[in-house]
């Protein structure tokens, strides 16, 4: 937790450049990656979010050394690292199984990879009390795998990856087997780790709140491939696709007419004539109004905000017609279940494309 | 062993036989074990006429055979059980990685000695190695048959144990390869570094321990005892001669055949206390969920 920790590993200071080149993966008939292309910087933490078997774990593997890749280059820091042996990558990896060596203590499972390495008992013995510290675990040296929780497994897995040094870390979901408080916490404390460490992180993960909290880039797949990759706060507020838009929060689809630089929702138009809004739900705003066209039909508290259900009328619907917007908690009194209203949009749409 | 600990443990809090049928169960297995065994420990101890002697275990121990028996058995015992876990540990743990859908196959193949009467199995290969010597002195495959039957180093029995143990190796392996998380294990090592054999050595054998060490005892069981194949091959093994002696001196291989017991009997206890020793962790963890 302290400076001396993080000085404690020099090579990773600063973490390699990962790059993919058109990397495709076929098992048998079924193309699983479609020419992949990901850049990932020296020490940046990048995640890789997608629908479940868009090829994510298959992308991470393939770079570990697990699988080969059908067509396509991979390079860490430039080097080729398709024709090296998983063991002589130094790519470290967590599971999401957490995947302890259950025969060991924490202290020899943290130590596996030194001593596979034959670093010196001093030189060990020192990087277990520094790791341990770093993964909040100290004192812990001496219990076995079943006797941890499974956010400290974890963690003793994280400290067993990085006793090595390795200059990039790739994750699997490792926070999706744990409890909603104890991901919130570790989530943290990874991404504190990555930025202390300087290491190159690749993150794997179906949480869209995961990857847009931890990740200096967030990579959209779909289909074996990137859809599009994208700082956090650029890939919710500018969607490149209309997957994305759905994909990444919450997002309300709203027909208009085509053409007017500032829509009007509710403008007459026709069907070939249209414009698809991709609208997040707190860019939009409820007023009460007796000739509006929408109504009130539920209400979602969350917290500091809630989630108003409203069911809208008109050819403004595209697919649903029930719209979603987040209003300040506070201020629901005035919009009671049943109130009839009036939509308007008080921010630019995430997307707009032809219908 | 360890899976054998927790079953029971499982199963304790469930009664499914009345406590008094159970104990009754075991005393009358333990009554068909042991009677034979004390009536054979009378027999060879207690000569009508004379009274009380060991005389007959005297007698089979100065027997001129018995140490080249003896010799010949243990060597046999040692390469038939390296090669059995040198052969099937690695095997087994590239079927579960890599082949997996070759599994059923592997499996039946791994039966087949189960069903097969050893007799065939040894009369099937004496034929092969006559007719491989039948090629003529010098020729290739009559070489191979020489080698192979080399009396000193009994290469075709040793492999023919092998073969005779695989349905139980092949189970045992299986069950205990199967009860760990082989694939993220092997793939967490890999990633610290660890070469094939390094993992294998430090992550799978230690993981398995009970399973291999049940397989050791279980091939050195079977090489003590076996005595189908030794004698058709034409190996005077401990079995072998024991019942050439058995002809000429009765007592005296009854009472070898005791020792022989109480070695395997040994055996079978060290083997099941080492395996019971082989989980420190696991057990450490039950007690620890316990409190
Ligand atoms: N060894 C394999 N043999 C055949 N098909 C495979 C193999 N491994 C993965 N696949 C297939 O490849 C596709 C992508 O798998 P992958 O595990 O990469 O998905 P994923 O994005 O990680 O999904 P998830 O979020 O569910 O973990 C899936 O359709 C899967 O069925
Ligand atoms: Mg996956």
């Amino acid at each position: 937790m302290t400076l001396a920790a993080a000085t404690a590993h020099p090579r990773s200071a600063t973490g390699a450049r990962i790059e993919y080149t058109s990397v495709s993966k076929k098992f048998g008939d079924t193309t699983v990656l479609t020419g992949l292309n990901l850049t990932v910087e020296p020490g940046e933490f990048v995640a890789l979010l997608g629908p479940s078997g868009c090829g994510k774990t298959t992308a991470l593997r393939i770079l570990a050394g697990f699988e080969t890749a059908s067509s396509g280059t991979l390079t860490v820091d430039g080097r080729d690292v398709l024709p090296v042996p998983a063991h002589r990558r130094g790519i470290g990896m967590v599971f999401q199984s957490y995947s302890l060596f259950p025969n060991l203590s924490v202290a020899d499972n943290v130590s596996f990879g030194l001593v596979v390495r034959r670093e010196g008992k001093a030189k060990r013995v020192a990087k277990l009390t520094s790791l341990l510290d770093l993964v909040g675990l100290p004192g812990f040296a001496d219990r076995f795998p079943a006797q941890l929780s499974g956010g400290q497994q974890q963690r003793v897995a994280l400290a067993r990856a990085l006793a090595v040094e390795p200059r990039v870390l790739l994750l699997d979901e490792p926070l999706s087997a744990l409890d909603a408080r104890v991901r919130a916490s570790l989530r943290e404390e990874i991404r504190n780790l990555q930025l202390r460490l300087g290491i190159t992180m690749l993150f794997v993960t179906h949480d869209q709140d995961e990857a847009l909290a931890m990740a200096d880039r967030v990579a959209v797949m779909r289909g074996g491939g990137i859809e599009q990759i994208d700082r956090p706060g650029v890939l919710y507020d500018q969607p490149s696709t209309d997957f994305v838009a759905r994909f990444v929060g919450t997002t309300n689809q709203l027909a208009v007419a085509r053409g007017a630089a500032v829509p009007e929702l509710w403008a007459p138009h026709q069907d070939g004539d249209r414009d698809l809004l991709y609208v997040r739900p707190e860019l939009l705003l409820l007023e009460a109004s007796e000739r509006g066209s929408a109504h009130i039909v539920s209400h979602l508290y969350r917290g500091a905000t809630t989630r108003i259900t409203a069911k809208i009328e008109g050819d403004i619907s595209h697919g649903s017609s029930e719209i979603k917007v987040d209003v300040p908690s506070a201020s629901v009194t005035e919009l009671p279940i049943g109130l009839r209203v009036q939509v308007r949009l008080t921010g630019r749409p995430a997307l707009r494309m032809e219908a | 062993m360890v899976q054998m600990r927790q079953s029971t443990r499982a199963t304790r809090g469930i009664r499914v036989v009345a406590p008094g049928l159970s104990w009754a169960l075991i005393i009358l297995v333990a009554l068909y074990i042991a009677v034979p065994m004390l009536c054979a420990l009378a027999f060879s101890i207690y000569v009508p006429t004379t009274g009380f002697t060991f005389v007959p275990y005297l007698e089979s121990v100065r027997d001129p055979g018995f140490f080249g028996a003896l010799s010949l058995t243990l060597l046999i015992t040692v390469l038939t059980v390296v090669g059995l876990l040198a052969i099937m540990v690695p095997t087994m743990v590239y079927l579960h990685l890599k082949a997996p859908r070759w599994r059923p196959v592997i499996e039946i193949v791994c039966t087949i000695p189960l069903v097969v009467p050893s007799i065939a199995l040894a009369a099937g290969l004496v034929t092969v190695l006559r007719s491989m010597a039948s090629f003529g002195r010098g020729s290739v495959p009559a070489q191979i048959s020489q080698l192979l039957q080399n009396p000193d180093l009994p290469i075709v029995l040793v492999g023919s144990y092998i073969v005779l143990t695989l349905p139980f190796v092949f189970r045992s392996l299986d069950a205990g390869l199967r009860t760990i998380d082989l694939r993220t294990l092997v793939e967490s090592a890999h990633s610290l570094g660890a070469s094939g054999a390094t993992v294998l050595r430090r992550v799978i054998l230690p993981n398995v321990k009970g399973p291999v060490i049940f397989c050791a005892f279980f091939c050195i069981a079977l090489c003590l005892g076996e005595f189908t194949m030794a004698v058709t091959l034409g190996y005077r093994t401990l079995p072998v001669w024991l019942t050439q002696i058995a002809g000429s001196n009765f007592r005296a291989s009854i009472s070898m055949s005791l020792l022989i017991n109480a070695l395997t009997w040994a055996l079978l206890i060290a083997m099941t206390v080492l395996a019971g020793r082989a989980a420190p962790a696991r057990v450490l963890a039950l007690k620890g969920h316990k409190s």
